[in-house]
């Protein structure tokens, strides 16, 4: 565990609140994020993560953390989700699987133990996706933005830039091979020299 | 191929939320058939939530939401409800009333304990960074063999630390309390702002990079008079003085090539004090420590081994000079000590011995022979 991480920890469990409000700050808003796309309801997503805070301050002397609190907060948040979508009865168990993002999988050895992006959570990933995105082609990222923002059907995109819709799938396609490619980027370390 | 192309975009629909009962059943059934599928569907997951992650900010909503849990759990104040309002009148009355009393009793019988002024005093030990918040909420970093002092009067007086060693801060701003840093024998003030200090008594420089906000820079010069210096944001200020080691060549060396000198704001009275204000590319460079991560750019060896003899707690020694003079650049995270030696002995022939606290560089010759062909 890192010191920031340690420190923050021990003055918690001392019932600092400065330590609190900086870990909510710090946190919240990456979190509620990342709830919003598990949960797609932003109502939702809002009151998993501040509940999952209110329950940190309120069980503060039992924490423990052996990763990092990034990851357990993480964690700790797919979990709340999870337990609220398994609440809802389902109308397609197989939709539930791709609108929650692994909510149920046949085969454990693949599905269990990996929360969507537990690979790269210890990083820091705004700043380096954020540049990858704006430094797509802007046919590409304009159609990937309509898409993943603007939430409009393929079809739909297709018809307003007067493109086929498979020329919109691919060129979508081809903006989330560049993020993956950066998301594997970022979890590689490079040293190199200039003589 | 062909049939690849078609799966992804029966994914890209089940991610979208737009792909029909049977094309949802399908996918599912291709990724959980065998590993290689699935993890090609992680793939694409990955990045498409992470995507909306970053392009999704809505900052504004943090604080509205810092309240709500600040109250559910107590923090800030709680709320009596309906209460009606003559009774609220009556309450108020005696609760300051009270608490008058009380803290006049208190005041009396305790005085000496109020107003006695103590010190607290935060070190960061040899291979470990600290990190604080101060009373006013104010964060500080830490970097290793660093300490810093404040009173208990910080908040109520003024909001003064002192410090020996590397720091970062970030100031929470008030007006009426600015922040000063004493470190050596300048003084820093700021109001809001978040700025790196490096201060080691045994380096006999002080340099200020300031990431936002402003700050001034106050010291005395011999005479008696106040110098003030401003420094604007991305700008880093150099001081050496007293029997200044760093020469003009090896400041140049120290410093990434791109970055070029502003201006000198000052030309040595005493021709050992220096003062340098450049502007700041990539201030990475000077305040990644306090996260995970290190950066060093066009770093002179025998520099960057002063760091990391700080960073790790060992001593370094280089059986060659040689070796000190070549320059690295590059990031670590959370590498041991041998990891990274094993990464630089990529690009310098080195090799190492790493004994308790004691490690050793020698050159290695064989190495050296093939990087020069390299380079050549």
């Amino acid at each position: 565990m890192e010191n920031l991480d340690k420190q923050i920890l021990k003055e918690l469990k001392y019932g600092s609140k400065a330590a609190f409000e900086s870990l909510f700050k710090i946190h919240y808003s990456p979190l509620r994020r990342y709830a919003e796309e598990i949960l797609r309801d932003p109502d939702q997503a809002e009151d998993v993560v501040e509940n999952l805070f209110v329950i940190i301050w309120e069980d503060r002397k039992k924490i423990d953390i052996h990763t990092s609190f990034k990851s357990y907060l993480y964690r700790s948040t797919f979990n709340a989700c999870l337990n609220l979508i398994r609440k809802k009865k389902s109308e397609n168990r197989y939709r539930d699987f791709f609108l929650h993002h692994a909510y149920f999988s046949k085969s454990h050895d693949y599905g269990s133990g990996s929360y969507p992006l537990s690979g790269i959570i210890e990083k820091e990933i705004d700043e380096k996706l954020e540049s990858a995105i704006n430094n797509l082609p802007p046919q590409c990222k304009n159609i990937f933005i309509m898409s993943r923002v603007d939430g409009l059907s393929h079809q739909e995109i297709a018809d307003k830039l007067g493109l086929s819709v498979n020329t919109v799938k691919s060129q979508i396609m081809n903006a989330l091979k560049k993020i993956n490619v950066v998301l594997k980027e970022i979890l590689t370390v490079f040293v190199f020299v200039i003589l | 191929m062909s049939e690849n192309l078609n799966q992804d975009d029966l994914l890209l629909n089940c991610l979208q939320g737009t792909a029909n009962d049977q094309e949802y059943e399908i996918s599912y059934d291709w990724i959980n058939s065998n590993k290689s599928n699935f993890s090609h569907y992680k793939e694409i997951r990955d990045a498409w939530i992470a995507a909306g992650i970053v392009t999704r900010k809505n900052e504004n909503d943090c604080k509205r939401a810092w309240g709500r849990v600040a109250r559910r759990t107590g923090i800030k104040w709680i709320h009596i409800p309906d209460m009606n309002h003559e009774f609220k009148h009556i309450a108020a009355v005696f609760l300051i009333a009270f608490t008058i009393g009380a803290f006049g009793y208190h005041l009396y019988f305790s005085q000496k304990e109020i107003f006695a002024e103590r010190e607290y005093f935060v070190q960061a030990p040899l291979g470990a960074k600290t990190f604080l918040v101060l009373p006013d909420s104010s964060k500080v970093w830490l970097n290793a063999g660093s300490s810093l002092k404040y009173s208990t009067h910080y908040d109520i007086t003024g909001r003064s630390v002192h410090l020996s060693g590397e720091a970062y801060f970030d100031v929470k701003s008030n007006n009426k309390l600015p922040f000063r840093v004493h470190a050596q024998d300048i003084v820093i003030n700021a109001l809001g702002t978040e700025f790196n200090i490096k201060a080691y008594p045994e380096e006999k420089h002080v340099e200020t990079t300031l990431i936002s906000g402003m700050v001034s820079l106050e010291r005395t010069v011999p005479g008696g008079n106040v110098e003030t210096i401003l420094l604007k944001p991305n700008q880093r200020v150099f001081l050496s003085h007293g029997n200044a080691v760093k020469t003009e060549s090896e400041m140049a060396d120290a410093l990434p090539e791109k970055e070029a000198h502003d201006e000198i704001l000052f030309k040595p009275e005493i021709p050992m004090e220096k003062i340098t204000i450049t502007s700041v590319k990539n201030h990475e460079v000077y305040t990644s420590w306090k996260d995970k991560r290190f950066v060093f750019e066009r770093e002179r060896m025998a520099d960057l081994a002063v760091k990391l003899e700080r960073i790790y707690d060992v001593t370094i020694s280089f059986q060659d000079e040689s070796l000190k003079n070549y320059h690295i650049s590059g990031s670590l995270e959370q590498e041991t000590l041998e990891q990274l030696l094993y990464a630089i002995r990529l690009t310098i022939p080195l090799d190492f011995s790493i004994k308790q606290n004691k490690v050793v560089l020698t050159l290695n010759h064989h190495l050296k022979e093939k990087y020069d062909k390299l380079s050549d």
